[in-house]
């Protein structure tokens, strides 16, 4: 780190030693193709090896060139190359546009070595510096540079960004799930977790992503359920030739590989396509046919395979086609083993202290294809996908399940035996029309189908005869609820339909035919259908009678026909047994979510350095929940109209400096299982929701400073503030049951903060050989965020606000005052990346890459009892890819080489604490997670056609 | 090459379209309630009437308990009763239930009655004709309908304005005599319908109960979980019986400073009395205050004939008696607000008499210095030793 930190110095000091510089930039265009935007020409300064190549737009630039005259070589296969002499003056952009036409000459001239497209680092690098809004954008190339596989771990590589382990959620700047939006081509994606508004990014194998948008200031042609981050996955295109890949890789966790016995459930395939439904008759008699006992499973070592193909081609003059297609499926197995304790009390004592054991197996089949049609200045795309994810898992927890009740001096075994599937489909139409010079459209629409299944899920809970012998043989008998051992099947689907439509109005040009301003009108809606409905069927074991021993792995031999007949055990739901007729109707939640929103944004560039976006958005929000669950029945409905505005404003100091400020009002809305009355159990902890919350409003600022000295490298820093009305939070509700539900926990929370990062090229070597340019170079990043979070606590504000609704909840917060949950005060990732080519085809990239966030609030505590935090960790992950031949790619990564424990702990109660709390406050730590997640080693090996 | 790019490519179009036109057809689809099914879904009221979807329950269905109670109420004796949903007294709301009134619940933990802060609960049982409240299936079993939840204003220590752990109502405030009505001749069967571990139904839940609420004469049978439980509040209970309980037979938590007398309790599966001060902090205040006199615990039991729990409190208790257990008072070693009140003589039983006791009886488990918190000796505990006391006959089941 310190090493890191010392070239970073270098670099800075070395920037501000730099030499009187210009610059070249333009737009190249094809003559033969009715003058749209040259992508990938190569821009040569002759007699150097300096240069670039263009675009996607046709544009390019090139940085830093000594003040003098040059001659510059536009290029690109089977066309004219063109020289052009070109003066450079000190802090000048000298503008050159070309336009190319063909030649008769064989294609033998020019030979593209890299192959720049819109994901490059340089492009997006470019793109940052020419927006008003502080948006970035992250790249296939530099997420395969990082080693990022997926895109969760391509966002956390972003300033301020950082991922919790356990859950998946993304933070950005401290602001979890609830604050971010994620979106694939600009139009709204479901959540694969009905606990959750965001789709797991780890889902997206970067494979199927060509770059992801990351925007943390609010612009208004967004959702305004914004407060953190919009994450947009540009889905990747192919413009290239044809292209068939095959790809294959298998990898180990040495905490995995280590465990000589794996076991996993009956049921689940290899493939994770199935689905079980239970049995007829479920109540009457036992019917149920798959076990309740683990199975030893084999080798656990992870595999994949993928095939890519792309293709685009002319059809006639004036139309071109994009086509491709992507098929992948990828397996992994892991194993963790820990401490898990809950409900620590005030004395730090835990009620409930457990070994646990989780053995998982998951998988992902991903189908995506796209389609693009690009017709004079109309472009058409269709994006398919298709995803099907699965984890099957079996978790063994032995311990004490309560310290005052059962198996009270351990002994205790909890099992649950899992299989979750999310499948998810979306069908996406665009559309982009330039009318004339002056007009653009721009439109969208698409259908998403989410379906989200947990079949068969089974819970066994055994407790020893004797409590006061924790290793004596065990029983159901004083095992205290029916529903501990369980079977439970639940369906959540979700439908969504959304469109958006954008025209563009340009106007006043300038005195180089370039616009200085322009309006855009649009419009969003997006219609959501969520289904959820669960079916529990709890073992009812009836204490007051004798019961036999249970083996803990052979629980088939008690949960079967005979013992049923025998009247050990008794069959039935929350609503009843199978006297009762309408036992089997499912509990279930579903809603409708109707937004309809429109904006004005407008553009203007007020000097050549000067420029503002300024729009409004108004959004009609409803969202209507209605559900019948062992709580109880009931509907609510939450109507809202948002009017936000938001402005951002772009300075250019220089050429090569920005600075850009933002400021917006959006709001953040209350998701679906958090309104919902339905107790959600895990082995630990329930969770219900919360009918009367209601959308918090935010407040946001940003103001950041950009230094691009050259195209690939940046420096920049920002401040940033936050103001959140009535945000929402989870909290254990005070009651005998020490349930966690959510409310709109305070008045106010507030997060200020720094942000810096530099990308800095430490060496960049060309060597001109007979045929080709042999590239060397070094190159390092780091960026970091600093904040200080707070928040107010006010219980009888829950108190009044869930009264009012009629759905009464208490909250008793220890703390008056506390941080943000999620909110790490420092966040940092830095990567050093080495690039050799050997000769044409034969190439090495050598990437180390290193993350750390600091201790992070995970709950809020209550009743003199500590906020739960897991403690920040730092991760180094190694990254190797080399192309060995023109067709074979290998790649090699070791990842988490530092295994850090994971850990979470309920903390020792410090700061200012709640005034009606005259009890006691906690006065130790108390671990109440840990785990170490091992080592992970890919070998990865692709064959391109 | 470039046609069989293109049929890769469409192929996975058409499986991506012919994949999500299918992807309905899985999971544990159940057909949907409709309005005219027979049987009560959804989130009907009544059997096809109610809820969003159907037209409102007719009126006439008056033996169906179901929804708020915001007036006073008088339930008529000759009626067979159907419980099938929460029945709320709401502040202000009364509910009076004579003599001989037989109440059948379904439903689960759909079905429960509960009274909230400010409304008045009287049932006016008598020892030849109680007020019965039972399970309606054909084969009754523990758990098959919630109970008998009673929410006052009375202090507790966990806090003011808590949630009750069912029936989601707010319970606790100042008010030591505050009257949520008056209980006599009550018999409560096959309750405790489960959500989860931490949040079961009781025969009986009094959360903050006052002291102005009369509690006498109430019988659990064959309760899932706890028989009779006191949550904080100031009330008394006298001439309690618990029978066959799938947990607790009575429990009192959170601060209960109130008394109680003649309790029989018989075949739980628990410990006999639970009393505790709080789960979260054993030195929340109001600290569980009690004097109890005339108890009769009739085993086995497993968690001891009394459990001393989560800081204890302070109990004095007379005429304890008990029989077939294997343990007296239980205290757990990791307890040490309890220990520190067993210590200060805050915890005393004189006499206690332990009849036929069973293989590895010890009077307690607690290991600290003061030992001579039980005084052993004879009692007729609830009047009869193990057999039925002569308060208890006619109103209850199953002695």
């Amino acid at each position: 780190m310190k090493k890191l930190l010392t070239i970073i110095f270098i670099s800075i000091i070395s920037i501000s030693y730099a030499q009187q510089t210009g610059s070249i930039v333009g737009n190249l265009t094809d003559k033969e193709f009715n003058n749209e935007p040259l992508p990938f020409a190569n821009v040569i300064i002759k007699g150097t090896s300096k240069g670039t190549t263009s675009d996607f737009d046709g544009l390019y630039a090139i940085q830093d060139l000594i003040v003098g005259t040059y001659t510059i070589e536009y290029s690109f296969v089977g066309y004219k190359t063109v020289e052009i002499e070109v003066p450079i003056e000190a802090n000048k952009a000298t503008s050159v546009n070309v336009s190319m036409e063909a030649s008769a000459a064989a294609l033998d001239e020019v030979f593209i070595k890299t192959t720049t497209r819109k994901e490059s680092e340089v492009s997006l690098l470019r793109e940052q510096k020419k927006a008003t809004t502080t948006k970035i954008s992250i790249g296939a190339e530099e997420l395969a540079r990082k080693g990022a596989s997926d895109a969760a771990s391509a966002v956390t590589k972003a300033t301020g960004i950082s991922k919790d382990e356990s859950s998946g959620n993304i933070f950005v700047r401290g602001l979890g799930d609830r604050y971010n939006i994620t979106t694939l081509n600009n139009l709204p994606l479901p959540s694969n977790d009905p606990s959750k508004k965001n789709i797991d990014l780890s889902i997206f194998d970067t494979d199927i992503v060509e770059s992801i948008g990351l925007d943390k200031t609010y612009n208004v042609i967004n959702y305004g359920d914004f407060a953190g981050a919009n994450i947009d996955i540009v889905s990747r295109k192919y413009k290239g030739k044809g292209l068939i890949e095959v790809g294959i890789e298998t990898g180990v966790n040495t905490v995995t590989i280590g465990e000589e016995n794996f076991y996993l459930n009956d049921g689940p395939k290899n493939t994770g396509f199935y689905n079980k439904d239970y049995p007829s008759f479920p109540l009457n008699n036992y019917n149920f046919n798959t076990s309740w006992d683990r199975e030893q499973t084999s080798m656990p070592i992870h595999s994949g395979l993928s095939l890519k193909a792309g293709e685009s081609f002319e059809i006639g003059d004036d139309t071109r086609v994009y086509l491709f297609g992507v098929g992948s499926f990828n397996n992994d197995y892991s194993f963790r083993e820990g401490v898990s304790r809950g409900g620590v009390d005030v004395s730090a004592v835990p009620n409930s202290d457990f070994n646990f054991f989780n053995y998982s197996y998951n998988t992902k089949t991903t189908l995506m294809g796209n389609l693009g049609i690009k017709h004079k200045n109309h472009r058409l795309s269709y994006n398919g996908l298709y995803l099907n994810i699965s984890s099957q898992q079996q978790k063994e927890f032995y311990g004490v399940i309560d310290k005052d009740d059962d198996a009270s001096e351990g002994g205790g075994f909890i099992q649950r035996a899992i299989f979750e599937r999310t499948t998810l489909v979306t069908h996406q139409l665009l559309g982009d029309h330039e009318l004339g010079e002056k007009f653009d459209v721009n439109w969208g629409g698409s259908y998403n189908y989410l379906e989200n299944l947990t079949p068969d899920r089974r819970q066994v809970t055994l407790v020893p005869l004797d409590a006061t012998m924790p290793e004596g043989p065990k029983s159901f008998k004083f095992v205290s609820s029916a529903s501990d051992n369980h079977r439970f099947y639940s369906e959540l689907t979700e439908e969504e339909l959304a469109a958006r439509l954008a025209i563009t109005f340009k106007f006043n040009k300038n005195d180089d035919d370039e616009f200085k301003g322009n309006v855009s009108l649009g419009y969003n809606g997006k219609f959501k259908k969520v289904t959820f409905e669960a079916t529990q069927f709890n073992f009812q074991i009836f204490g007051n009678i004798p019961q036999p021993n249970v083996d803990p792995y052979n629980v088939d031999a008690y949960f079967n026909q005979e013992n049923l007949n025998n009247g050990l055990y008794r069959i039935r739901t929350f609503r009843g047994t199978v006297d009762l007729p309408n036992a089997l109707d499912p509990q279930f939640y579903q809603g409708d979510q109707k937004i309809h929103s429109a904006y004005v944004n407008f553009e203007y560039v007020f000097s050549p350095r000067f420029t503002v976006l300024a729009g409004i958005r108004g959004e009609q929000i409803n969202q209507f929940i209605e559900w019948s669950t062992s709580l109880n029945d009931g509907n609510s409905d939450l109507d809202t109209f948002e009017i936000l505005p938001a402005i951002s404003m772009k300075y250019e100091l220089t050429d090569t400096q920005n600075l850009k400020f933002a400021a917006s009002k959006t709001y953040t809305l209350p998701q679906y299982k958090e309104r919902a009355r339905f107790l959600f159990q895990e082995i630990n902890q329930d969770y219900f929701g919360n009918p009367a919350l209601y959308a918090s409003t935010d407040y946001n600022a940003d103001v950041k400073w950009e230094f691009f000295p050259e195209s690939n490298e940046i420096l920049s820093f920002g401040v940033f503030g936050k103001y959140i009305e009535n945000p929402i939070n989870s909290f254990t509700a005070v009651s005998a049951s020490n349930d966690i539900t959510w409310g709109n926990t305070g008045e106010k929370a507030t997060a200020f903060g720094g942000e810096m990062e530099v990308r800095k090229s430490l060496f960049d070597n060309e060597t001109d050989t007979n045929d080709t340019i042999l590239k060397s170079s070094l190159t390092a990043g780091f960026n970091l965020a600093y904040m200080i979070t707070d928040q107010d606590l006010d219980g009888q504000k829950v108190i009044d606000e869930t009264t009012e609704a009629g759905v009464p909840i208490s909250f008793i917060p220890t703390y008056d005052k506390t941080g943000i949950s999620g909110a790490s005060d420092l966040v940092a990732n830095a990567d050093i990346s080495y690039f050799k080519d050997f000769n044409e085809n034969k190439n090495i990239q050598l990437t180390i890459a290193a993350n750390y966030f600091s201790n992070r609030i995970f709950a809020i505590g209550s009743v003199g009892k500590g906020n739960l935090i897991e403690k920040g960790v730092a991760t180094i992950d190694f990254i190797a890819k080399a192309q060995l031949t023109e067709n074979i790619t290998l790649g090699l990564s070791a990842k988490n080489l530092l295994n850090p424990s994971i850990e979470r702990f309920q903390e020792a109660v410090d700061g200012d604490t709640n005034p009606i709390l005259t009890d006691g406050f906690q006065q130790e730590d108390v671990t109440i997670l840990s785990y170490k997640k091992g080592y992970d080693f890919k070998l990865s090996l692709a064959y391109k056609f | 090459m470039k046609t069989s790019i293109l049929n890769t490519i469409l192929t996975v179009a058409i499986i991506v379209l012919f994949a999500s036109c299918s992807s309905d057809d899985g999971g544990n689809t159940v057909i949907a309630a409709s309005c005219s099914d027979g049987i009560q879904n959804g989130n009907e009221t009544g059997v096809d009437c109610g809820g969003s979807a159907c037209e409102p329950c007719i009126s006439g269905l008056s033996n169906i308990l179901i929804g708020d109670v915001t007036t006073d109420v008088i339930l008529d004796s000759t009626v067979a009763y159907e419980l099938t949903g929460g029945y709320v007294i709401q502040s202000g709301g009364s509910l009076t239930i004579p003599a001989g009134t037989v109440i059948t619940a379904t439903g689960g933990t759909a079905a429960y009655i509960a009274v909230a802060v400010g409304g008045e609960l009287f049932i006016n049982g008598t020892a030849a004709s109680p007020v019965v409240m039972t399970s309606g299936a054909a084969n009754p079993a523990a758990g098959d309908w919630g109970g008998l939840v009673i929410c006052g204003d009375a202090p507790t220590n966990k806090g003011v304005n808590v949630t009750s752990e069912v029936a989601d109502l707010m319970y606790g405030g100042t008010d030591l005599t505050d009257s949520s009505g008056s209980i006599e001749y009550l018999r409560v069967e096959y309750t405790g319908a489960t959500f989860s571990n931490d949040k079961e139904f009781n025969g009986v839940s009094l959360f903050g109960v006052g002291s102005g609420t009369t509690f006498n004469y109430v019988q659990s049978l064959n309760g899932g979980d706890d028989g009779i439980e006191f949550f904080g509040g100031t009330v008394s209970g006298n001439y309690l019986v618990s029978i066959g309980s799938g947990d607790d037979s009575i429990d009192f938590a959170d601060g209960w400073n109130g008394n109680g007398s003649n309790w029989y309790i018989k075949g739980g599966a628990k410990a006999g009395i639970e009393g505790s001060n709080n789960g979260d902090n054993g030195n929340a205040t109001p600290v569980t205050t009690t004097t109890l006199s005339n108890i009769s615990v009739v085993g086995p039991v497993s968690e001891g004939a009394l459990y001393f729990k989560e800081g204890g409190g302070n109990f004095t208790i007379t005429n304890f008696y008990t029989d077939a257990v294997n343990l007296g008072v239980r205290v757990k070693d990791t307890d040490a607000e309890a220990a520190v009140r067993i210590e200060a003589g805050l915890l005393s039983l004189n006499p206690m008499q332990f009849d036929n006791p069973t293989a590895g009886w010890e009077i307690t488990n607690y290991t600290g210095a003061n030992q001579n918190f039980i005084t052993v000796g004879p009692t007729s505990g609830a009047g009869n030793g193990a057999g039925a006391p002569s308060w208890a006959s006619g109103w209850t089941s199953g002695l």
